[in-house]
């Protein structure tokens, strides 16, 4: 079992396979091997951590994806497929999707970063730029000159 | 009300503001205009209240200076505040390289540029934008289908930088009375994107005429001059109606076969090139829509063979010659690298080739499919025994009843994803013989996809299938499910009870119905 502690302090202990989805914890357990001692996670809550855990639990058996899987996967023309489990695992507020997001990156668990960042880009599909501003809070900020580029490429779009 | 919420009502009572003086001195400058039209041709009846009014009017126009001073004064605190509020935007907590990824995932619309996107996010906030311009690899698919966006494709030239690009040249709104316009039209698309002739990754050419593809691939030769070309992807179609190379695409096609290493060819409509060269490095090669019974099968034995490194090759709709294939054994050839097969709906000799004379010893993925030419249960047969290293195995063609084809399948123990049926075959076949014979074999299946309808009965044999694998031991349960069909027919209760019996069966798995009807 390995023991986790959150920055805000809040200890989790979990199976070794489920904790190693993580390379950054994978390569911490090797490095420093068998240990009874915690493993700080800084950048992550308890929150957050609680489902990472969840998502690291699920896909435990699976195969870790291999350096050549990351290379093929960004060569070929990425979909923007996910799972149905992991679908209904990431149906969270804003806040959250974007706080996993960062948690899958610092621990480095690249299929959940892929995950996370399929969904936000499936939520900016078929959206118009106001429409995205409106969906995270975005303001526009571009001074007139940009403003009367982007009206000007706007244009050109619709030309063909 | 937490900070962020604070900023954001501050954000909107400023702009409220800023819009509120825009309009005020927008309204009074209108109404100056009107009272200077109304005093050089007084028509209102009350000479006391024009008076009145236009005394009022003369003190606001005083004012106007205060209030575009106050205009100017707020501007840049809104802008500040603007900036701020997008700072404090929880998307904007995820990292540059992040979001980067983020706009590489957002999926195309069809019938949209491929860039469309990268424009997209670029017209959101100024991070986005200097993000998005900032990222060469957004802007490296320069895109002629129906029409030309020139100032587009040229963004794409300067915005995508030094990356790799992804050329399509493509008309499919010619006609085949216009072919004059397509041509000039083609050629001079290509003419924008051939300054980055050197960046060339991929090049999708649909023409109408062989001289159109010449035309470009020799320019483009000439535009990389004097450096090789970096072109690895060459997808040739032909619009509508199928083109013959003749001598001077052959031409160019040697020639650009000899200035680099295409690693992937995908010939639509147009009859394969004798240069077998062209297929030497190759990894993948698809031939698809070729139907020319003068060009004998022999053509297509001669560029296999060239393709000693060919990883993937798909045969769809292949038809070539009725010409006699040796039975003698000197006919065999070897793919050695092939790890991934699919072949659908060629003629019964390319088939024949495909299946009695090719040896593939890596091959790990196959799609069979076929037409009403379908290849015998002797020659199937053969193939699986012969390919039983497969792992993942699509089988679209419609008889596979014979025994010996059965129990060929049975012998493939590697199997782990098996998809049977086809969504452009409305007969699929999880029935009770095919389904029947394979109740206990590929102990290694977990995935099982069907494509295509099925009926009553059918559905009952997928149960049984799945059912009699349960608990086995050796035998790996089944965990991903995949239907195309719906359960739309079914009534309610029987739709929640089939339901119910698939995701029991399945435990944690996967389980998917389509809309197939």
């Amino acid at each position: 079992m390995v023991n986790l502690v959150t920055s805000d302090n809040e200890s989790f202990t979990v199976e070794k396979a489920v904790a190693s989805r993580s390379v950054l914890i994978k390569n911490m357990l090797e490095d420093v091997g068998e240990s009874d001692q915690p493993i700080p996670l800084p950048n992550v809550t308890a929150s957050v951590l609680k489902k990472v855990l969840e998502y690291c639990d699920h896909h435990k058996n699976e195969p870790m994806p291999t350096s050549e899987d990351l290379a093929a996967e960004d060569t070929r023309k990425r979909t923007t497929d996910i799972g149905e489990w992991d679908q209904k695992f990431i149906q969270v507020d804003q806040e959250m999707l974007f706080e996993i997001i960062l948690a899958a990156n610092y621990l480095d668990i690249k299929p959940l970063l892929d995950v996370g960042c399929k969904t936000v880009a499936n939520m900016i599909k078929g959206k118009t730029p106001e429409e995205i501003r409106k969906l995270f809070n975005i303001v526009n900020d571009f001074t007139p000159e940009e403003e009367a580029q982007i009206k000007k490429e706007n244009e050109w779009a619709e030309d063909r | 009300m937490s900070r962020a919420e604070a900023i954001s009502d501050l954000r909107g009572h400023l702009d409220t503001l800023v819009a509120a003086v825009r309009g005020a001195i927008s309204s009074l400058n209108s109404i100056l205009l009107d009272q200077q039209r109304s005093g050089a041709y007084p028509y209102t009846p009350d000479p006391y209240r024009n008076t009145y009014i236009a005394d009022a009017l003369t003190q606001l126009e005083e004012k106007i200076p205060a209030l575009s001073a106050l205009e100017n004064d707020i501007l840049p605190i809104v802008t500040s505040i603007h900036k701020q509020c997008n700072s404090i935007a929880p998307i904007h907590h995820l990292p540059d390289e992040i979001l980067v990824d983020i706009f590489h995932a957002i999926p195309s619309k069809p019938g949209y540029l491929r860039i469309a996107n990268s424009i997209l996010v670029s017209h959101v906030c100024e991070r986005w934008r200097d993000l998005a311009l900032g990222t060469g690899t957004l802007w490296s698919a320069i895109e002629f289908l129906d029409n030309q966006p020139y100032p587009i494709a040229k963004m794409c030239v300067s915005r995508s930088m030094g990356c790799g690009m992804d050329v399509v040249l493509k008309s499919s709104k010619g006609t085949t009375t216009s072919h004059n316009r397509h041509t000039i039209d083609l050629i001079s698309a290509a003419t924008i994107a051939l300054p980055a002739a050197d960046r060339w990754r991929e090049l999708t050419l649909e023409c109408t005429v062989p001289s159109e593809a010449t035309q470009i691939i020799t320019q483009f030769l000439a535009e990389c001059q004097p450096d090789p070309p970096q072109l690895r992807s060459l997808c040739l179609y032909a619009y509508m109606h199928a083109v013959y190379i003749d001598a001077d695409l052959e031409k160019a096609l040697f020639s650009l076969s000899a200035s680099t290493a295409l690693t992937k060819l995908h010939f639509k409509r147009v009859r394969p090139p004798r240069t077998t060269s062209l297929f030497a490095n190759l990894t993948q090669l698809i031939l698809e829509d070729i139907i020319d019974f003068s060009t004998p099968v022999s053509r297509l034995r001669a560029i296999l063979a060239a393709c000693t490194q060919l990883h993937v090759l798909q045969l769809d709709k292949v038809c070539l010659g009725n010409e006699h294939i040796s039975g003698s054994s000197d006919i065999l050839f070897i793919l050695p690298a092939l790890v991934e097969l699919s072949i659908d709906s060629c003629s019964e000799f390319v088939q024949k080739l495909i299946t009695d004379y090719l040896i593939t010893p890596a091959l790990r993925t196959l799609r069979v499919g076929s037409n009403e030419s379908a290849a015998t249960d002797k020659s199937m047969t053969y193939f699986f025994e012969r390919n039983n290293r497969v792992q993942t195995l699509g089988l679209r063609f419609i008889s596979p009843r014979s025994h010996d084809v059965i129990s060929a399948l049975s012998g493939l123990s590697d199997v782990h994803s098996l998809t049977i049926g086809s969504n452009m075959h409305p007969a699929a076949y999880p029935d009770t013989t095919f389904l029947g014979g394979l109740l206990h074999s590929m102990p290694k299946l977990t995935e099982l996809r069907v494509e295509g309808r099925v009926t009553l009965l059918e559905l009952n044999a997928m149960k049984r299938f799945i059912e009699t694998r349960v608990g086995v031991p050796g035998i790996a349960p089944l965990h991903e499910l995949y239907f195309a069909f719906s359960l739309a027919h079914l009534s309610q209760q029987e739709r929640e009870r089939t339901w119910t019996w698939f995701e029991q069966k399945i435990g944690s798995g996967e389980l998917v119905f389509g809309e197939v009807d």
